[in-house]
């Protein structure tokens, strides 16, 4: 007889444990026989310590604790939590070998630029990765420009080559309506079709996310009839408050090591809303230019002040937001050429 | 006390692989103590072939818990060698509750035994592969982590194909040791029997 080793308990304790979660069906066999032999094979104490911690899921605070950091988007964040039940029984049913779809994950985020629709959908790839339901969860972007080709026979191929790069993640493709544009014999309509047979032959690993402006969006999904049903959730990115872009800036400059004078706060306020009037208006991205452009000016003012003190390098002050001119008139596109 | 568990995936024939072990040990009679799941033990005493028709039958047949008998101490070289005979581990999600409790009882045993003698079902291997199937190399895998003397039993040669299939096998897995057998006809009993009696002494 072999002389017992010392770690022998913790091993047979972690065994003890994945033959009780086999027996209760919370583990299928194959997974259990793996999950035996990694005791064996690894260190038995680690093993051990991670067969006892592992928890089925991650819990509902710890999934969407990224969103607690968002300000506003009420909407979308009510819809993800409605979505964590949802995918936490996928994922349960996955793990115990049921049939399980993530064709009924794709998803369409519709609002305007800066309203967070990239931010949202890196936060869902990471959900979906603590859960199972993805295996990498990292997104990859993509427009127009990425998907259609310039020759037959091209298009088809590139859409291709984003799907796998996409593959484990989220194939997130901005702008997707201008795919429709261009009439019948675009090759806009074929980067569709390779997209929806690519969603179907790869159901088991990719979550696809069609992004845009809502009224161009919804036209999108009318005209190309099936896509409805094929992107069951759609989601509404309301433009921010004045309210909440205040807290969107105020969360920038903490980020920065920056902060208002109190006159500053208010020229923020007015600044903003002339702009929310703007059609060029990209909300979360207008505020971080305008923190931006302030950022330098501050800069410019304090480069002449003679022995700067510590409230002298944090403090933007209501020049540097005030605008200049017609600068105001233009989206922020151009107004960076006004500095 | 040595214990050798007899595994695999079921109706590849552990039951009558076990019986015939027994019998090649020399016993005149099996005694056979039945664990059912649920606690239940009962004890019976067969004469082999009476064993082999009552727990063999033609139609399938699946063992519940475990059934434990022991093999000739003669034929062992003076020690006592328990068979463990199994129930299967089948790949599909099971619903009944008593069998996934027979399967916990095998994983426990798969651990916890002394010399591990796995069988497959040479018919059921597939044609164009020719390798074990997913669920079979995981119990090798196991087996081969845990460093216990382990025997691959390559079972139903006598029927058609199986010999020259079991032949190609055994030529790729030449690190293992392999079994040719046939339970139903007796073939190859010999030689598992000498290596489950090796497997007792070195270890």
């Amino acid at each position: 007889m072999r002389v017992p080793r010392q770690n022998d308990r913790m091993q047979s304790l972690s065994l003890n444990r994945i033959v009780e979660r086999f027996e209760r069906g919370q583990l299928p066999l194959e997974e259990s026989l793996r999950q035996m032999r990694r005791t064996w094979a690894a260190d038995p104490r680690k093993a051990a310590s991670e067969v006892l911690a592992e928890p089925l899921l991650p819990p509902r605070q710890t999934a969407l604790a990224p969103l607690q950091d968002l300000v506003g988007l009420q909407d979308v964040k009510r819809v993800l939590d409605e979505l964590y039940s949802y995918v936490a029984v996928q994922a349960l049913r996955k793990n115990m070998s049921l049939a399980f779809d993530t064709s009924v994950m794709h998803m369409v985020f519709m609002g305007r630029p800066g309203t967070g629709k990239t931010t949202i959908a890196r936060v869902v790839g990471q959900m979906f990765r603590s859960f199972g339901v993805l295996s990498s969860g990292h997104v990859v972007e993509v427009e127009r420009a990425d998907l259609v080709g310039e020759y037959v026979g091209h298009t088809a191929q590139r859409t291709r080559e984003q799907l796998t790069r996409a593959r484990g993640g989220v194939l997130f493709v901005d702008e997707a309506y201008s795919l429709a544009r261009g009439g019948e014999r675009d090759f806009g309509r074929e980067a569709i079709d390779t997209l929806v047979k690519g969603m179907e032959d790869r159901r088991a690993d990719l979550v696809v996310i069609l992004a845009g402006y809502e009224a161009e969006m919804l036209h999108f999904l009318n005209v190309n009839p099936g896509l409805y049903s094929r992107f069951p959730l759609q989601f509404l990115f309301a433009d921010f408050t004045e309210r909440e872009l205040l807290q969107i800036a105020a969360a920038m400059l903490r980020g920065r090591d920056y902060r208002l004078a109190v006159d500053a706060q208010v020229t923020l306020r007015q600044v903003l809303r002339r702009s929310r009037e703007h059609p060029g208006f990209s909300n979360a991205r207008t505020v971080r230019n305008l923190i931006e452009r302030a950022i330098r000016r501050h800069a410019a003012r304090v480069i002449q002040v003679d022995d700067p003190t510590r409230a002298d390098l944090t403090t933007l002050a209501a020049a540097d937001f005030h605008e200049e001119g017609y600068c105001a008139q233009l989206s922020d596109r151009w107004s960076t050429q006004c500095r | 006390m040595r214990n050798c568990l007899i595994v695999g995936q079921p109706n590849v024939g552990k039951t009558w692989t076990s019986l015939r072990l027994t019998e090649a040990s020399g016993a005149q009679v099996a005694h056979i103590v039945q664990e059912l799941p649920g606690g239940e033990v009962r004890e019976h005493t067969y004469r082999i072939h009476e064993a082999v028709a009552r727990f063999v039958g033609a139609a399938e047949h699946t063992t519940l818990g475990v059934q434990t008998m022991g093999l000739a101490a003669a034929a062992i070289g003076g020690r006592t060698v328990l068979l463990s005979d199994s129930t299967g581990l089948r790949p599909q999600s099971v619903e009944d509750r008593l069998i996934r409790q027979g399967m916990a009882k095998t994983l426990i045993l798969l651990t916890s035994c002394t010399c591990i003698l796995h069988v497959v079902d040479l018919s059921e291997i597939e044609e164009e592969r020719d390798t074990l199937s997913e669920m079979d190399r995981l119990i090798q895998d196991l087996a081969m982590a845990r460093d216990a003397p382990y025997l691959l039993l390559f079972n139903k040669a006598d029927l058609r194909g199986a010999r020259k299939r079991g032949a190609r096998l055994q030529k790729r897995m030449r690190q293992l040791e392999t079994h040719l057998i046939s339970a139903k006809t007796g073939e190859g009993f010999g030689a598992v029997l000498r290596a489950v009696r090796k497997a007792s002494v070195v270890h």
